[in-house]
């Protein structure tokens, strides 16, 4: 499963980053790697982006990049 | 200076501190209580990121508080984090490699924000941690073992709360302790893979760079996928390649993905360094801006608080600029009157210096209100916290055509003045979707445009087709220009501006309250910067704008047009010679208002601007303007606005007619060709009018927008964005003309 596939509100982890992609290295650098508890937090109202929360933090991102990281969904 | 200077000591003397921390951390707060108003405000060379320096005054003297952007990581693969790498490096000409660093962080997010203190520990500089918002941290009843923290880095920290200036006093003493102490983070131990790669990339790049590369950028090049400091390397780039592949190759053999080695390796020491050190993880906080966003990132109810929001800030900077403006404009024409009284001896001098210099410091004084309401309104959404959510709400909308959610802001401001609109700019970090959203901000139709419209829909418009078609055309015009700057988007985005985009990547910070003083701040920078930047520019164009509508002036004209008008009188009441001469005496009676229109119509018809208009009317007759129509859109090339006042002095009406005088209506209502194939036919027909109002509304008229334009990017993008929308709006008059006369509107 990819990270924008996931429902508003459940979590889920990160299984893996594509770190070819430049986006994979900034997100790195928030943190987001993998093993990594992520909430999707937000849907904008058009759809995209989306907002997702981990560590302490909310971070927005179009769902086409939130495409490069895989995960697995969390029953919570 | 002190025998304690670590190894790079200034040469003019004076030390430079440099300030450094991630987005959202209070670090602007931080940098205007050390230094207060001892701020300066530029550009770092070549690149149009923002450079503020400031004077602080610490332990070992005065040093320079350099405010380096806001970054989340060194990766150099932004324009911010390039300046950044090349500040703290010392390779930027004319700046030495900084004395200290202050890292500010932000202590509700310890560990992604000591990620980029990591980075900068390979520099081995003195650096001092300034744990900021420490009261978000308390509120949400956590804390942090500062001395066993202190500890495990081994620099000085200090926690802080910039909003109230509590702990600066402190963070000065601190500065001056890491400087004489030389209290140097503590770097990770690398594997040693890593740092046979480092150093065989530091041998390749040997002899093959201006400056020694620092161990910081060696490392650059290694983690990052396409690093900016590989432009330093000048030649020999295959060995240095040959070197970054095969230290890449190391990594991947210990079971890391390049790409990501740094950050893996880079947190799994901070888990440990922190391990202990945060106590008692409480919610309360996180909990109120979680609620707060279910309201205002609602599908429904956010929108509707965005728009109300954005409404206020759009009236704020169309109507309540509005007095403001009006007091500038009376006081201009207050000192252009006094100083004209002193000067009325020598008539040149008088309009050089009343209309030329002092109109060219009103020009850009009159858009200080606009500037400084906007500005406030922009720190107030920036330092709340909102500004990102916008951007969330908004970015599908502008995305898709290479702008992004933070466009919004700038091109709503840019209905009212695409000045204030253009430095709204500064807050989008891409410098792609920035450069595309200043090029189309003009585009935008502007409160200077209004009168022009209002003018030529109420003479032509309106008194045939009634109030609702008027409105509706009104409307039309002010939607053309967003309807063109979507597609302009697109293909600049596609096209012409080759740089790459970033992603989309915003981090949503918690809600916090605003401090009022670096609201202030923030709107002092951004007029005092205006004022600098384009203030001489804009003088100038006046200057010369007044130079071509006031030479050539051969007194013998103004003789001639006063001898033929005072026979035209005499001989229209042969019996009232005595009381005709009388009233020309009298400089108030209406004869001699009359007369000096006449006389100032006779000058500018016959002007430099004049010629240049008569010159290329042939090019406007596609558009069905005659060559008064001409000179008046040449004249307003520097200021839209003039073409009301020009056409009133081109007409014989004088300068002071508005966009509501009837007589200017009329006149123009009843002017004829007079000569030429459409001779004694009206030459203000409907497809005219229109063309006239497509030409101005697509057209970039404003001396300040292309002066603001220049500074903001480059003189190459201002005159390519002048000549594309004087192109544009060319086309598109011809067009509605041809159309318009051939469906015989």
């Amino acid at each position: 499963m990819r990270l924008d596939e996931i429902k508003p509100g459940s979590h889920c982890r990160v299984t893996m980053v594509n770190f070819e992609q430049s986006i994979g290295q900034r997100l790195a650098n928030f943190g987001l790697l993998p093993g990594q508890i992520v909430q999707l937090a937000q849907v904008a109202p058009l759809g995209d982006p989306i907002a997702i929360s981990f560590a302490g933090q909310k971070i927005s991102l179009r769902r086409r990049e939130a495409a490069t990281v895989e995960v697995e969904p969390l029953a919570v | 200076m002190a025998t304690a200077t670590p190894k790079s000591p200034s040469k003019s003397g004076v030390k430079q501190i440099a300030l450094i921390g991630n987005p959202n951390t209070g670090k602007t707060s931080l940098f205007n209580c050390l230094t207060g108003m001892r701020q300066r405000v530029g550009n770092y060379p070549g690149v149009t990121v923002e450079k503020k320096l400031g004077t602080v005054h610490l332990p070992m003297g005065q040093a320079t508080l350099i405010d380096l952007p806001g970054a989340y990581s060194l990766s150099a693969s932004s324009l911010d984090e390039r300046v950044a790498v090349d500040v703290l490096s010392g390779h930027l000409p004319g700046m030495e490699r900084p004395d200290a660093v202050v890292c500010v962080v932000d202590a509700t997010n310890l560990k992604r924000n000591l990620f980029l203190a990591l980075q900068i520990a390979e520099l081995g500089i003195p650096m001092v941690i300034a744990l900021n918002l420490w009261d978000s941290l308390e509120a949400r009843g956590q804390t942090i073992d500062v001395e066993e923290l202190e500890k495990r880095l081994g620099v000085p920290i200090v926690s802080t709360v910039g909003r109230k200036g509590i702990g600066v006093a402190e963070l000065r003493e601190a500065i001056g302790r890491a400087f004489f102490q030389e209290r140097c983070m503590a770097p990770i131990k690398w594997p040693e893979e890593v740092n046979v790669a480092v150093k065989d990339i530091q041998f390749a790049t040997e002899g093959h760079t201006t400056f020694p590369l620092t161990e910081l950028e060696i490392r650059r090049m290694l983690f990052d996928a396409s690093s900016a400091v590989m432009n330093r390397v000048e030649s020999g780039q295959d060995s240095v390649r040959a070197a970054i592949s095969s230290g890449r190759e190391k990594l991947r053999k210990l079971g890391y993905n390049p790409m990501a080695a740094e950050a893996v390796i880079c947190y799994k020491h901070l888990d440990k360094i922190l391990d202990g050190v945060i106590g008692q993880a409480g919610e309360e906080k996180e909990r109120k801006s979680e609620s707060i966003d279910r309201l205002l990132l609602h599908r429904g109810w956010g929108l509707v608080a965005f728009a109300s929001l954005m409404y206020l800030v759009f009236q704020s900077v169309y109507t309540w600029a509005g007095p403001l403006m009006d007091v500038i404009d009376a006081g201009k024409s207050w000192v252009q009157g006094i100083v004209g009284g002193w000067l009325s001896a020598y008539p040149m001098l008088q309009s050089l210096v009343a209309d030329g210099v002092i109109e060219g410091v009103g020009a850009f004084v009159i858009f200080l209100p606009q500037i400084l309401i906007l500005f406030f309104f922009i720190s107030l959404l920036e330092d709340t916290g909102y500004m990102a959510r916008a951007a969330f709400l908004m970015d599908r909308l502008f995305g898709w055509c290479g702008l992004n959610g933070k466009s919004f802001v700038p091109m709503l401001s840019s209905y009212a003045c695409a000045i204030p609109g253009i430095l709204a700019t500064r807050t989008i970090e891409d410098p792609k979707a920035r450069l595309v959203t200043i090029l189309v901000a003009p585009l935008m139709s502007c409160s200077a445009r209004l009168p022009v419209y209002v003018l030529l829909i109420g003479a032509f418009v309106e008194p045939v087709y009634g109030p609702f078609i008027a409105g509706l055309v009104l409307f039309v015009m002010h939607l053309l220009g967003l309807a063109l700057a979507v597609p302009a988007a697109w293909i600049l985005t596609k096209f012409v501006v080759k740089t790459k985009p970033q992603p989309f990547l915003i981090e949503m910070p918690p809600y916090r309250v605003p401090r009022l003083a670096d609201v202030l701040y923030r709107m002092w920078q951004a007029g005092r910067e205006f004022v600098e930047r384009a203030g001489t520019i804009i003088l100038a164009i006046t200057v010369i704008v007044w130079a071509m509508l006031y030479f050539p002036r051969p007194d013998a004209l103004a003789e001639d047009v006063a001898r033929n008008f005072v026979s035209q009188q005499i001989a229209a009441n042969p019996d009232s010679v005595e009381e005709i001469e009388a009233l020309l005496a009298d400089p108030e009676s209406d004869i001699s208002i009359e007369l000096g229109h006449a006389i100032d119509s006779a000058y500018i018809n016959q002007s430099i601007m004049a010629r240049v208009g008569k010159a290329i009317q042939p090019v406007f007759a596609l558009a069905g303007f005659d060559w008064k129509i001409t000179v008046g859109v040449v004249a307003s090339f520097p200021a839209r606005e003039v073409i009301i006042s020009t056409l009133g002095i081109i007409y014989s009406l004088g300068g002071d007619v508005d966009e509501e005088s009837p007589d200017l209506k009329s006149t123009l209502a009843n002017a004829k060709w007079q000569e030429g194939e459409r001779a004694g036919q009206s030459i203000f027909t409907l497809p005219v009018a229109l063309a006239i109002m497509v030409f101005f509304a697509l057209c970039q008229q404003c001396g300040a927008t292309v002066a603001v334009i220049a500074k903001e990017l480059s003189w190459r993008w201002a005159a390519g964005s002048f000549f594309s929308m004087t192109l544009l709006a060319w086309v598109g008059a011809v067009m509605v003309y041809q159309i318009g006369t051939a469906i015989g509107l």
